[in-house]
């Protein structure tokens, strides 16, 4: 007799859990629901390329900033998303892509190569915020 | 940060919940089952392990999807090993496996619009997975649609229905305004039913039709093309009732059990009675008597824990697969491109639409098919495959912020 009484209590413990359960899981979406929008916007950081210097390219302008938002493509040909007429930029010569809130440089083996803080860039490199990226007579200040 | 806190409050019930459960389990055995304990402890530290991976390398994602798939595993392992030990520890294996799936689809997938032009692979995947239990099935339970081989049994509609979800992603992600697109993916989803038709197999028939339908409408949104798969439907429904001897007498069932209570409605009735005899809280963990039901680890389990722990119960276990759907479109919303769109949007089809299937069909409110709960039954195909699809859910979720 007491072991039946002991499950009847048990089985509204259960009950009483999964229901508990449900009504966090609820509120917890009701506050991600109302003040979730802005909190998460501020979050996220967002990168941009400074432009030092223009070199050739009648298209950039001193000082304005690229803001790069998942993947940003370099070169030479119209098809990229920034276009740089300059001679020494190859086709498709490099590409900046975020991952995990981190932002990475790649060379697309450019003929002329891809100049990261006055060296060589070989294959891929994360850039941190200041880094001086220049591709040709064009260069830029990550931010 | 309060949400956070607030997940980890979650989490601590979660393992209550597991504990008490098992606890309950243990001493209702006259000589004090120490066992239970044991697979109280494993639960709760593979669904701690792997939160904590989740939380730990992927903070963008929506941890929600697997909190709630976790409630309903361990509530389906505690039930499960109520009913039957060895099943439990095969299940919990099989949870073990699926989680570590589930995981390694978030880590390993790569950016899953690289897939979307992978169409006809996929198509061949369905095609190949239907057909299987057609040409080499073995008959269970009396739909023909298990397989055997070297030993290991499983369904393969289970997995095709993952290439189909994708198939149909990548058919109808660039849906333009014109029905030709359509007729395609029209064939296949037709092809893939009739499979499932001549399999015997009317459960994953209509999952398969409810996954096509809500896609088809997200895709095109338009009422009258889903108007017409209705007609459509109606008129197959028609014509299989016709042809087919177990379409005739799952309708004659579902009209009237009762005068077949013996033989043919047999499992349908002894599940109502068991739901009846459970009441609004329940007989109690193992005060009940669920063996009278047969099938009840896999697709009876609902009714084996609507009689044990009550009606209440079974209403949070719909209500917990609903939140799981919300949060699956929820992902769906916010996803980045229509293919990913799409595929959340079929996933979550998936879940619904089979709860909905086996949960009316044990309360008899449509015809009885036999299928699993999703993440509640016994069956390890059907785990796996449901953790799959969430982990491909999870990516897009992460993606989409």
């Amino acid at each position: 007799m007491d072991l039946s009484s002991l499950s009847m209590v048990f089985k509204l413990v259960i009950i009483g859990i999964i229901y508990i359960i449900i009504f966090t899981a609820l509120r917890i979406m009701y506050n991600d629901m109302k003040g979730g929008g802005k909190a998460r916007r501020s979050q996220i950081r967002t990168f941009g390329l400074e432009i030092l210097s223009p070199g050739n390219s009648e298209n950039l302008r001193k000082g304005a900033v690229i803001p790069v938002k998942g993947v940003l493509t370099i070169g030479r040909k119209a098809d990229n998303m920034l276009v740089l007429d300059d001679p020494y930029a190859s086709s498709y010569h490099a590409r900046l892509f975020m991952k995990d809130e981190e932002c990475i440089l790649e060379d697309l083996e450019s003929t002329n190569g891809t100049i990261l803080n006055g060296e060589r860039l070989l294959g891929k490199a994360f850039l941190a915020s200041g880094d001086e990226i220049s591709i040709g007579s064009v260069s830029f200040r990550f931010i | 940060m309060g949400a956070d806190r607030d997940e980890k409050k979650l989490l601590k019930y979660i393992y209550l919940l597991c504990i008490v459960c098992f606890l309950n389990l243990t001493i209702i055995k006259q000589p004090v089952d120490s066992g239970a304990m044991v697979m109280a402890a494993v639960t709760c530290v593979m669904i701690g392990f792997s939160y904590f991976v989740i939380r730990r390398y992927f903070p963008e994602g929506d941890k929600h999807i697997f909190i709630f798939a976790s409630v309903l595993s361990v509530i389906g392992i505690v039930m499960i090993y109520r009913l039957n030990m060895a099943s439990s520890i095969k299940q919990i294996i099989w949870f073990a496996i699926s989680v570590t799936g589930f995981i390694l689809t978030v880590v390993i997938l790569p950016d899953l619009k690289r897939f979307c032009n992978l169409r006809y692979l996929f198509l061949a995947g369905t095609v190949i997975f239907m057909g299987m239990a057609t040409l080499i099935g073995t008959e269970i339970n009396g739909s023909k649609n298990w397989v055997v081989i070297a030993g290991f049994s499983f369904q393969p509609s289970e997995f095709g229905k993952l290439f189909f979800v994708a198939y149909l992603a990548s058919a109808l992600k660039d849906y333009r305004n014109s029905f030709r697109e359509l007729i395609e993916p029209a064939v296949v989803v037709m092809v893939c039913l009739g499979f499932m038709v001549l399999q015997k197999d009317l459960g994953s028939a209509l999952i398969f039709f409810g996954i096509s339908i809500t896609m088809l409408y997200i895709a095109t949104s338009k009422t009258k093309y889903v108007l017409t798969c209705f007609g459509l439907f109606a008129a197959g429904a028609m014509i299989s009732y016709q042809l087919f001897d177990h379409v005739r007498l799952r309708v004659m069932i579902w009209q009237n059990p009762w005068p077949y209570a013996n033989n043919q409605s047999y499992q349908v009735v002894q599940s109502m009675f068991s739901i009846a005899s459970g009441g609004l809280t329940g007989t109690g963990l193992g005060l009940g008597h669920p063996e009278y039901v047969p099938i009840n680890t896999s697709d009876f389990i609902f009714a084996a824990i609507c009689e044990e722990l009550g009606i209440l119960t079974g209403f949070a276990i719909i209500i917990i697969y609903f939140l799981l759907f919300y949060r699956c479109m929820r992902a769906a919303v916010n996803a980045g491109d229509n293919f990913s769109r799409l595929l959340a949007v079929g996933f979550s089809a998936m879940v619904a639409s089979q709860v909905i299937v086996i949960a009316g069909g044990v309360i008899n409110m449509i015809p009885l098919t036999g299928i699993t709960m999703p993440l509640v039954s016994y069956g390890g195909t059907s785990m796996l495959i449901t953790f799959l699809a969430l982990g491909v859910i999870q990516k897009i979720s992460e993606e989409g912020r």
